[in-house]
């Protein structure tokens, strides 16, 4: 696929000046630059290009850009080839022992990981409410019911997938705490999990007074037949549109870079800071996992987030991170850009 | 292409008809189809987040300031309307679990009305008896109130309430009415009866254990809602005469239960009644005969000795009544059992 009319041209460009018009699809059009350039590149360009075509050729001006956009990643366009590239790719190591970690909010835990057939025991059924009460107690009594619901190996959904959209599921983020702590994290104190896990995961939707979930599970789980391929995230990568693709340019997520894994934004760090350092926690993105895959399986209620992701809810804070993401580049640059490299990326 | 996002302007989302539209998304539950089911709810052109999930992303639209009170005010509308005329014949049941969910967490009076008429009594409730388990987490989410009170009572003595959720119920109702707890308990003891003989009938030891740790999770919710006070005022009047009440006295009393009972001295009809988290809190309480002679059975409140006959405790009851009218104690009329 390349480009070679002038229409397609037209077509392309209109695209990305629409993407790049607001905010989140502007941090993906960075994302797309970082991934096929710098030093490194996680990307061919001409990928990026066949990407972009396809999303260009069907964008009749009125659509939502980064609707488009996860549409042909999830190969859902013409072309009916997933678009999902796990650039980095990684075969998960079987011998490892380390612990991957998914974070979801307890309402999307219930209603989509948990299965009917526990809430049909023919005895007496373990309820769990949707979230917790936001009391002291309201919560140790969640932590208790979910404890003793998990307890038992048939509580999930035997169809229930981690990954986004919960549902359908496109591709699912991973952490891990192999990093170990990050100093240049802002402290919380013990009753601040929720808050501390959103900001470090920068899941910029989760908002006040929601209550967040984390399932952990072995690594090892992924690499059993048939493996789930694991890799660095990239552009293409729907489901998280606040994570730097050039995250070496942080000192911590240099060390992320070098072993393979991406950074996502501090959302702790960009309210304290907006022109500092960003990074994150390290992620890595796989295919959707079955629950009933995982093995060494643990649910923990984390907490209730107790604040606003920005000090100043709404476009400009979105804007702001958008910009402090933006640095080394200039908004204006973005564009033309892209455009470039869509074109040229086959030329000899 | 399948299903490119449809792009919701604001505008466009002020102007919806919300029923349709959640019958026609909420209704693509096919593994095929769920991909449109998220595009068709994906608002961020209107700079409504999207979330985890396409019902995440409803409910930011519900929540959301940029969407004006009234479209806000319909959409809730629909949800409940929905809910309420949907038939099995013609709408996923899976969509109705959607619907549940958007009601728990919109956490308004006309979803929690809707839940005993539809799924009480209706066929929704009569086919697919999970839905009443997801009703239940309604209640959870909604704060106190006559409403919540109304709507777990309406729903728990309804013809296609599952027995097996009605400690859930009976929990919503004393976290609401805790001075009612008696008059609640009995109106639900049928349900907690036939429970009761369900879990215990062919001898499991692990479903009795399960039923007598719920019972004693009860017990101390019980003792979280209602004050010693009230809880003095229904003992006096507590029916022990069926197994989930005598299970539940044992629960609230025994040791290491939420409850402290000290038997009375000499000639006192009254026990003393305490809070085991907190001993500074204490009422005297009188009990039936027939909870006094399971207490004195079961060694709770400092009894000893042998245990009386029921006939004997009440006639010494009985006696002692009358001696303390008289100021005067004969020797037969202390009770046998040690008190």
């Amino acid at each position: 696929m390349r480009f070679v009319t002038q229409a397609e041209i037209d077509r392309l460009r209109r695209f990305v000046e629409c993407l790049c018009g607001d905010a989140r699809g502007l941090t993906v059009a960075l994302n797309m630059l970082a991934s096929c350039t710098g030093p490194e590149p996680l990307c061919r360009p001409h990928l990026l290009a066949d990407f972009l075509k396809e999303c260009a050729d069907n964008f009749d001006g009125a659509a939502s850009c980064i609707g488009v956009l996860e549409t042909v990643a999830a190969g859902r366009g013409p072309s009916g080839r997933r678009r999902l590239r796990l650039a980095a790719c990684a075969r998960p190591d079987a011998a490892s022992r380390e612990r991957l970690t998914h974070v979801l909010k307890c309402e999307s835990f219930h209603h989509f990981l948990l299965g009917d057939t526990y809430k049909e025991d023919d005895d007496l059924p373990d309820f769990l409410p949707l979230r917790p009460e936001n009391t002291e107690s309201g919560r140790r009594d969640y932590a208790q019911r979910l404890r003793k619901i998990v307890d038992n190996p048939e509580w999930s959904d035997p169809t229930g997938a981690l990954g986004r959209p919960l549902g359908s599921g496109l591709n699912c983020w991973v952490s891990t705490g192999r990093f170990g702590h990050d100093p240049d994290a802002p402290r919380y104190a013990a009753q601040e999990a929720g808050t501390q896990v959103r900001d470090e995961l920068g899941l910029v939707d989760v908002g006040q007074d929601d209550h967040l979930l984390r399932v952990s599970f072995a690594e090892l789980s992924l690499s059993e037949d048939p493996p789930v391929e694991v890799a660095r995230p990239i552009f293409s990568d729907m489901g998280n549109s606040h994570f730097i693709v050039d995250n070496a340019r942080f000192p911590l997520g240099r060390r992320h870079a070098q072993q393979g894994w991406g950074t996502t934004v501090h959302l702790g760090k960009f309210r304290a800071d907006s022109h500092g350092d960003l990074a994150g926690v390290p992620e890595r993105v796989t295919a959707p996992i079955p629950v009933r895959r995982l093995r060494q399986l643990e649910v923990e209620y984390v907490g209730p987030v107790m604040r606003a992701a920005f000090d100043d809810p709404g476009e400009p804070a979105e804007e702001a991170l958008c910009k402090a993401m933006l640095v080394p580049r200039v908004r204006e640059e973005v564009a033309p850009a892209l455009l470039q490299l869509a074109v040229e990326a086959y030329r000899p | 292409m399948t299903s490119i996002a449809p792009a919701w302007s604001l505008a466009q989302l002020e102007a919806l008809d919300f029923e349709p539209f959640l019958r026609q998304c909420l209704g693509l539950v096919d593994a095929d189809r769920r991909a449109e089911r998220d595009a068709l709810c994906d608002f961020r052109r209107a700079a409504i987040p999207f979330g985890e999930s396409y019902l995440d992303s409803l409910m930011h639209l519900y929540k959301s300031e940029r969407l004006s009170d009234e479209a806000r005010a319909r959409f809730h509308a629909a949800v409940v309307s929905l809910f309420r005329n949907a038939r099995p014949e013609d709408f996923p049941v899976k969509g109705m679990q959607d619907l549940l969910y958007l009601i728990t967490l919109m956490r308004t009076r006309a979803g929690l009305q809707a839940l005993a008429p539809v799924l009480g009594s209706g066929a929704w409730g009569e086919r697919y008896p999970r839905l009443i388990y997801d009703a239940m987490t309604v209640f959870k989410e909604h704060p106190s109130s006559d409403d919540t009170y109304d709507a777990a009572r309406d729903l728990a003595t309804s013809v296609n309430f599952d027995d097996r959720f009605v400690f859930e119920a009976y929990e919503t109702m004393i976290a609401v009415h805790p001075q009612d707890w008696l008059a609640d308990l009995e109106k639900l003891s049928d349900r907690f009866e036939r429970l009761t003989d369900r879990l215990t009938r062919d001898g499991d030891a692990r479903k009795i254990e399960r039923l007598e740790m719920r019972v004693a999770t009860l017990a101390e919710r019980m003792t979280r809602s209602i004050t010693l006070r009230q809880l003095q005022g229904g003992l006096r009047t507590f029916n022990a005469s069926r197994r989930f009440a005598r299970l539940l006295a044992r629960s609230l009393f025994q040791e290491g239960g939420p409850l402290e009972l000290e038997a009375p001295k000499d000639e006192e009809d009254a026990y003393t009644l305490s809070d085991r988290r907190d001993p500074a809190r204490v009422e005297r309480v009188t009990l039936p005969v027939a909870l006094r002679y399971l207490m004195i059975k079961w060694k709770i409140g400092g009894h000893r000795g042998q245990i009386p006959s029921k006939d004997g405790l009440l006639v010494a009851a009985q006696t002692r009544v009358l001696n303390l009218s008289k100021r005067r104690v004969p020797a037969h009329a202390v009770p046998v059992g040690g008190t």
